[in-house]
């Protein structure tokens, strides 16, 4: 309460005595109308701006006078504009994209260095026409892969879900879709991920200086967002590949008012399967999704959003082997304008994630499914009290249902009974306000609270164990039950966060930051690279919810006139109870899986350097991370600390985009990270016959170190070609091709060094490497733009 | 149910991992650990000598034979005041001439020549659960002749049990093969009853092996305690299933031996208490 006067007595004084009116409205893409993200509007009397929103809605309030107004937007032309401001006015504008981006660009001075002058610490922004343009895996473009290459993000190794920021493991991320929370974020275990890129407008990677907005994940939040649909005209996208084929379309339903967008994509590896091996005839490997949004615009104060995915991977292997994952989430979003200075957006969102496996047919025949169901209310406001002070507050709750195992036998012949893990229930909720204030034309400050609280409630059975402490099944005293919504288990606090600009000059700035996080739900997983058993677990009676601060300290400087951007950030993160599990944990269908957890201690820090090339006909960047990411659990590696799955020293990328001619569009790939670390054998022995290794460390060695190199060639012919060598295409079809290599030099990265008995001499034992990859991949993808 | 559960989901992430996957062998230097006790021994109701066997570990890359421990001074001993001295009949090997009784609990101790002393937990013998019949008949899987098998190899044997009612059992096959027992990393094969209580388990097959005809197979169904069950387990997922990338992280495997006056010294291994029944056939013969 002390905070919220405090901070209005800080807007108060900072604004002025005069009248003071607004200047409020849109700025869009004169071409297809979607929402500008982050476009900057610049005041030049008072030096000093602001920027549009995730909906393109900016809003500046300032002294009767008059003003000229720069609107500015990496990639479109700028627009200058006079305003003589003596009442609230609306400005829209559409913006023309600036196809001279090849030659040194007439970009404004003051918005090229964005980098510099926004509070943005440890932020990295991506849009869809940059991921497209680095060298994909397969030909496939992957928004998970392309933020792998970004300094602090890396990946445990190919085939691995998920990604890790900063030393946190791949639970620590919020990963959002148009406000819809995804549990996955991969297909067929992390070679590709759930994001069509061609549905993507905009994503931003939060790795420290996470705003009080966001909340319930340690390390990071990917905030992706989708296009919004052609207001103007009937427009799409398709592509087929080696693996996948999508679909993108748009349009306008009612011109400038109410659009569209649909997009899909299926992948038919399954049909490749049986050159490799005639047994998997009539095997299924495949996913799909599709991603589907309208929006309407009611009037100038109201608009409408419905958006949904719905995307699954499905695998089958004869009649010996099944298994499916699904996300599916639908969202409706209500912006309302209450008046120039007060936009709101309010969130209905519901998902169901879930997953199975089992034996299809026969005596054995069993299915396995598990899954998360979750349904979140949000309201988040701006309040643009004048030019200085940006004021976000707001509040959301989410229920969840968990259900994390139940197996049953198929068919009469089955010898299994049922089994069902008990199901959970939760609600998080948290509210916030933060203000985002220009102290002095050199110092900005972003300050905020995020108070998050989290109950587990019944109907549930929770066992009671002797002395409390969940050591084992056998320790079990009592059964409580607990009904129907009663509380199980509370746990809630304060999430401060804080961000520091300080500005040299143009050129230069130092910023500082630090944020509490608090996560309220944990992936269980036993092992290196996510499974499709891994279960997802609620904070509650013996499983307390985990605790990160992190500090963070980043110098930023531009040469060239902003035609290099070079950082260099580090960053400190202190961790409390993170999970592990005891050696052998059961965790599949275990109705007492507590007894399987330990938590502990953990602590990541780094330095992170990064130069980026931004304009000209080379671009690129060079990003270097050096890190440390480590957990002490005790119970765990003789109760001393070990270092986590995911920690990795150096880890350099390098990537190139060099425009030759309209025509051709080269690109490459340079990835090198420190090997991973894992646990070896001190000695073995054998038991009945079986040469057994020992092992008394965790994670006390490391693979050897991966690197990859990756190249990719894009043709876009020209305009009298045909398309696909056999029609005569409209002159408004742009169509392209684009070629692949990945794996250039054909390296065997070591995924895991395993211990084995030699096959031929069960004495002998010998350590063998396991590599995903052994040789170069080649990917050709066709695209199609209308 | 959850052996065959773990092969094909081991199978199934194996299949998506070798799409263009390799393994190779590599060369590597492993710093040499501490030296342990290992301890492989197991009483059961059989009427006949029952030895324990006491090794010690070695270099991970040392391949000749584990290295014995004699001169050790073992005892076993029952819940009943029984206690007997086992005598050693060959080097690490120690014999105790008697079978075990059903119903009571058996413990291990060892002295070692240096002085250590370790024991075990007591290890119940319990009702074994007899094994109705075995029967063989012909498979409708192919022998896999990459791994061994011929093309004689078509028949499955199978068994006919009853699991008794009551949660909290555990169990044990093993198999021989024309009086060789199978004794790799994928022929463990462990289970409890939480998915079969008091059920009728007709065509059991616990080997997953074919046979072709004239073999002698017979099968040993042992009904064991929680903690032999567990440490098998464990001890398969360890030598087993390894080499993809969904492998569970490595660890040391605990059994039920533990040193009296240093909780730090780890004594490898189980002694266990099974209870056994045999079944015999001679496959593709009426």
């Amino acid at each position: 309460m002390r905070f919220i006067t405090l901070l209005s007595l800080l807007i108060a004084t900072t604004a002025m005595a005069q009248p003071k009116y607004t200047l409020s409205g849109y700025l869009r893409d004169s071409e297809n109308g979607e929402g500008l993200i982050g476009a900057t509007v610049y005041v030049d009397e008072i030096a000093s701006g602001t920027t549009t929103n995730v909906y393109g809605f900016y809003s500046i309030s300032l002294p009767e006078g008059t003003y000229n107004i720069t609107f500015n937007y990496l990639g479109y032309m700028a627009t200058t504009k006079t305003v003589e401001l003596n009442a609230d006015q609306t400005f829209d504008l559409d913006m023309e994209p600036d196809r001279e981006l090849l030659q040194t660009v007439e970009v404004t001075a003051e918005r090229a260095n964005e980098n510099v002058r926004s509070l943005d610490i440890g932020v990295e922004k991506m849009d869809a026409q940059m991921i497209k343009d680095i060298p994909q895996f397969m030909g496939e473009v992957d928004i998970i892969r392309s933020i792998q290459l970004l300094p602090g993000v890396s990946t445990v190794g190919e085939g691995a879900t998920g990604f890790n920021v900063r030393g946190g493991n791949i639970d620590q991320n919020l990963i959002l879709l148009d406000e819809a929370t995804v549990f996955n974020s991969s297909h067929l275990f992390g070679f590709f991920s759930v994001f069509n890129a061609d549905a993507v407008k905009d994503l931003t990677l939060y790795k420290g200086g996470i705003p009080a907005k966001y909340g319930g994940r340690l390390s990071s939040v990917l905030d992706v967002r989708q296009k919004e649909g052609n207001t103007k005209k009937f427009a799409g996208n398709a592509g087929i590949g080696l693996v996948s084929s999508r679909l993108m379309l748009e349009g306008p339903i009612i011109k400038d008012k109410m659009s569209f967008m649909v997009a899909g994509r299926r992948s038919y590896g399954d049909l490749f399967l049986p050159i490799f091996n005639e047994d998997f005839r009539g095997d299924q490997l495949f996913f799909y999704d599709v991603n589907a949004k309208l929006n309407y615009t009611i009037n100038d104060k109201n608009r409408i959003f419905l958006s949904g995915y719905f995307g699954a991977d499905r695998f089958r292997f004869g009649n010996a082997f099944e298994s499916y994952w699904g996300n599916n989430t639908a969202t409706l979003r209500w912006n309302h304008l209450f008046n120039p200075r007060l936009f709101s957006n309010f969130s209905a969102v519901y998902s169901d994630y879930e997953y199975s496996l089992g034996v299809p047919e026969g005596v054995n025949a069993f299915e396995w499914e598990a899954g998360i169901q979750n349904t979140a209310l949000k309201a988040d406001f701006s309040f643009f009290p004048n030019v200085k002070n940006t004021v976000e507050f707001g509040a959301h709750a989410t229920f969840y249902s968990f259900s994390p195992g139940r197996a049953e036998g198929i068919g009469e012949q089955s010898i299994f009974n049922v089994i069902e893990v008990q199901g959970e229930n939760a609600l998080e909720a948290a509210a916030y306000i933060s203000n985002k204030q220009t102290i002095t034309e050199n110092l900005s400050i972003e300050y905020g609270v995020r108070y998050s609280h989290f109950l587990n409630y019944g109907s549930r059975d929770v066992f009671m164990y002797e002395d409390d402490i969940p050591s084992s099944d056998l320790a079990i005293v009592d059964t409580v039950n607990f009904g129907n919504r009663e509380v199980i288990a509370d746990f809630g606090g304060f999430e401060p966060r804080i961000a520091i600009n300080y500005t040299f000059s143009e050129r230069s700035s130092i910023k500082a930051g630090y944020n509490r996080m608090r996560q309220y739900i944990h992936l269980v997983s036993n092992t290196t690279a996510a499974t499709p058993i891994d279960i997802w677990t609620p904070a509650g009676k013996y499983v307390d919810p985990a605790i990160a601060d992190q500090v963070s300290v980043g110098y930023f400087r531009n040469f060239d006139d902003n035609v290099y951007q070079a950082s260099v950030e580090v960053y400190y993160k202190d961790y409390q109870n993170l999970l592990d599990y005891e050696d052998n944990a059961e965790l599949l269908l275990n109705d007492n899986v507590e007894t399987e957890l330990l938590q502990g201690i953990g602590r990541a820090y780094g330095l992170e350097f990064q130069v980026e090339k931004v304009k000209g006909r080379f671009t690129g960047w060079v990003s270097y991370t050096l890190s440390r990411s480590e957990l002490q659990v005790d119970g765990i590696n003789r109760n001393d600390w070990y270092a986590s799955n995911y920690d990795k020293t150096h880890d350099i990328s390098v990537v190139a985009q060099y425009k030759l001619s309209e025509k051709w569009k080269f690109g490459g790939n340079f990835a090198f990270m420190t090997g991973r670390p894992i646990t070896y054998p001190d000695s073995r022995y054998v038991y009945e016959g079986i040469v057994v290794p020992n092992y008394t460390n965790r994670n006390g060695a490391r693979t050897p170190a991966y690197h990859r190199l990756d190249f990719s060639a894009t043709l876009t012919p020209d305009k009298k070609d045909k398309v696909l060598f056999f029609f005569n295409r409209p002159d408004s079809w742009e169509s392209s091709w684009t070629f692949s290599v990945y794996n250039a030099y054909a390296r065997r990265n070591p995924y895991s060094i395993f211990f084995r008995q030699n096959e031929d001499n069960p004495a002998q034992t010998e350590a063998v490497r396991l590599s995903i990859f052994g040789s170069i991949i080649p990917g050709v993808t066709y695209n199609l733009k209308f | 149910m959850k052996r065959t559960f773990y092969k094909y989901l081991f199978l199934f992430l194996a299949v998506t991992a070798l799409l263009s996957s390799c393994q190779d062998v590599v060369e590597l230097d492993l710093p040499e650990g501490d030296e342990f006790l290992v301890v492989e021994g197991w009483i059961t109701n059989e009427d006949r000598p029952h030895d324990v066997i006491l090794t010690t570990t070695a270099a991970y890359f040392d391949d000749a034979d584990p290295a014995p421990a004699t001169d050790a001074v073992v005892f076993i001993r029952d819940d009943e005041g029984m206690e007997a001295l086992l005598t050693e009949t060959s080097p690490g090997v120690y014999t105790y001439p008697d079978s075990g009784t059903v119903g009571r609990s058996y413990q291990l101790e060892i002295v070692l020549e240096n002085g250590k002393r370790y024991l075990s937990t007591f290890e119940e013998l319990f009702e074994p659960v007899p094994i109705l019949a075995i029967d063989w008949q012909l498979s409708e899987d192919e022998p896999d002749v990459d791994n061994g098998e011929n093309l004689d190899d078509i028949y499955d044997v199978l068994i006919f049990t009853i699991e008794p009612a009551g949660i909290g059992d555990n169990y044990r096959w093993r198999s021989t093969l024309n009086g060789v027992e199978a004794r790799e990393p994928f022929d463990i094969f462990v289970t409890d009853d939480q998915f079969v209580d008091g059920n009728p388990i007709p065509d059991f097959n616990v080997t997953d092996e074919l046979y072709s005809q004239f073999d002698t197979v017979t099968i040993i169904q042992e009904r064991i305690s929680r903690d032999a069950r567990e440490f098998l387990q464990l001890l398969q997922t360890q030598t087993a299933f390894v080499g993809g990338p969904f492998d569970p992280p490595p660890s040391p495997i605990r059994g039920n031996i533990s040193n009296v006056n240093d909780p730090d010294d780890l004594a490898l291994g189980f002694f266990g208490a099974a209870a056994r029944d045999r079944a015999t056939v001679v496959v593709g013969v009426e």
